[in-house]
């Protein structure tokens, strides 16, 4: 969902102000994302090309905050570009472009993750968490570094869809239905990932509590 | 309004991005799979047709199939012949699912029990809205290919053509399996939302077994006598209600507008539906998503407020209502009301006690 946890305050009456257009919704110059997937279905590589300038931020951004690391952030952009361009010939919608990017993104850092989990627990790497103190930069508002703390605190606890599933909720702000979309599951099914994620983040902040007062 | 993401920034430059590049350039960037594998992959206007088709059965996702057709369907043998003449039909089975016929469709049950559903799609094209359940087979024959699902919404097209018998799966939700043999050699793909896949048989399909048929386009007011009916010649083509139904055009364009990031317009669509046809079936869900656009991308959470507001008057389903009744919290504590905010907090602690963004409200309205 949405801005849950966004902690700023408009004062009574603002309102109905077209506002800054979110990243996804900035006019790009050049050709529309439906003309670029056709002309790179045909082979072209320029399109690949622009498809990838125009969207790496995104990937990255959204691949990185359901990591909470760098370290493995350039391979799993790779993997993810590599599948869509793949898979380029399944887009039913090629102006949705974007988000059918992004889904592919949420599935890769899944696969990423689940692999991540079995090595440690075969012992053939170390567990990689989260790096809290590089993700939260020191000039982040107080009420954002609390709230961010809370979500990243419990990630590396958490399974691999209740994760992702926190993240894209209370960080990128994404519905339910949109998660659902995201993550090729029920409404359902994120609801309960979403519930066993929460109850997390609840207990991870009494135990805050508790140690400051004790 | 800024979400917690926007203080989150990926530690990605421009030379890092370069370098991403040309790994990718290295690494040996792959063509979309074309013809070389015998599948054809739909090209941009068939897909554009087909995503059309798709969306105007998405428009009306609780089809509520007629209680008679209904009444036949938990009836349906094994063998029989669902067949649709000029209008889209809807029939429920015996696990819950729901089959959807566009015009001019035949859909053969191969099995109608509550953990095996298997269907055949004989012509045309059908909606599947298929209930999540892990412990029932639900598959769907189409030429050559078994799509396999578990819980989803997906449409299926087949058609003959000189040169085979085409076949398009198109998923809206969830992720369905395919399983398409030739030659013996086995090949499955798995297909995930907003994504298609099409393919051409060119061997001969055999001729379905003669079953009896059971025509929807008829009262079944007595469901035996009407499945033995024999097959109808299907009817010319008629005017589907959605090709003369402009709110389902303006919800389809609104929903193609809000996926390709063009907040203001897809908002405009969701608005114009609501000013102009608001008792139509899709206005609690248009003005929920146009509660969503203004709260997330136009900075207006007292709009907001009122387009949510209206999607729970309007019976917004128990899908999105529980969202809907959270962000009605966050768009009042976003603008300072604090007792609209308090208000609305407790409408939604009370009705949904166990609710997901019951932590999340809890922090707000201080």
């Amino acid at each position: 969902m949405n801005k849950l946890a966004e902690p700023s305050r408009k004062s009574a009456g603002t309102s109905s102000v077209v506002a800054k257009p979110l990243t996804q919704e900035k006019a790009h110059a050049g050709p529309s994302d439906a003309a670029l997937v056709v002309a790179a279905r045909a082979g072209e590589k320029w399109a690949q090309e622009a498809l990838f300038r125009r969207h790496a931020r995104m990937v990255n951004g959204l691949a990185y905050r359901l990591l909470g690391r760098d370290d493995e952030l350039d391979d799993l952009v790779q993997t993810a570009f590599m599948a869509a361009f793949r898979d380029l010939g399944r887009l039913a919608e090629p102006q949705a472009f974007g988000s059918w990017l992004a889904s592919i993104t949420v599935r890769t850092t899944h696969k990423l993750l689940r692999r991540r989990k079995m090595l440690t627990r075969l012992g053939l790497r170390e567990p990689a968490n989260v790096e809290l103190d590089t993700l939260l930069g020191a000039s982040l508002p107080a009420t954002v570094q609390r709230e961010l703390r809370e979500i990243y605190g419990v990630l590396d606890a958490l399974p691999g869809e209740a994760r992702i599933a926190l993240v894209l909720h209370r960080v990128d702000g994404l519905s339910i239905p949109e998660i659902a979309e995201r993550m090729a599951l029920s409404e359902s099914t994120v609801k309960r990932r979403l519930r066993l994620a929460e109850g997390e983040v609840g207990k991870h902040r009494e135990r805050a509590a508790r140690e400051s007062s004790s | 309004m800024t979400r917690l993401r926007d203080h989150l920034s990926a530690p990605v430059d421009e030379a890092r991005i370069e370098r991403q590049w040309s790994a990718l350039g290295q690494a040996g960037l792959p063509r979309a799979e074309g013809r070389s594998r015998r599948l054809v992959w739909v090209l941009a206007g068939a897909l554009a047709m087909a995503a059309a088709f798709g969306l105007a059965l998405q428009l009306q996702p609780e089809v509520e199939p007629a209680p008679q057709a209904r009444k036949a369907a938990e009836q349906l043998p094994t063998g029989a012949v669902l067949e649709s003449a000029d209008a889209e039909v809807a029939v429920q089975l015996s696990d819950g699912s729901q089959v959807a016929l566009a015009p001019r469709a035949q859909v053969r049950v191969r099995s109608n029990k509550p953990k095996v559903i298997e269907l055949e799609l004989q012509s045309g094209r059908a909606r599947f809205d298929v209930r999540h359940d892990t412990g029932r087979r639900f598959a769907v024959q189409v030429g050559g290919a078994e799509v396999r699902v578990l819980g989803t919404r997906f449409e299926l097209a087949r058609s003959e053509r000189t040169d085979g018998t085409f076949v398009q799966v198109t998923v809206r939700e969830g992720v369905v399996e395919v399983e398409v043999t030739r030659a013996a050699q086995r090949e499955v793909t798995r297909i995930h939302a907003n994504e298609s896949w099409s393919t051409i048989f060119p061997s001969a399909v055999p001729e379905p077994v003669p079953a009896p048929v059971h025509d929807l386009s008829v009262d079944t007011a007595e469901p035996e006598a009407s499945i033995s009916r024999p097959r109808k010649p299907a009817r010319p083509a008629a005017a589907t209600s959605d090709d003369a139904d402009p709110a389902s055009d303006l919800f389809t364009q609104a929903t193609l507008a809000r996926r390709a990031g063009r907040m203001r317009e897809a908002a405009d669509s969701y608005g114009e539906l609501l000013e102009r046809y608001p008792s139509d079936a899709r206005s609690a869900l248009s003005a929920f998503e146009l509660g969503r656009l203004r709260m997330d991308a136009l900075d207006d959470p007292a709009g907001a407020i009122d387009a949510l507001e209206r999607a729970l008057k309007a019976g917004a389903s128990a899908s999105f209502r529980e969202d809907a009744l959270a962000r009605i919290v966050v768009a009042s504590d976003a603008l300072g009301r604090t007792q609209q905010c308090l208000r609305a907090r407790q409408r939604y602690a009370e009705q949904y006690p166990s609710g997901v963004h019951r932590a999340a409200l809890e922090q707000r309205c201080q």
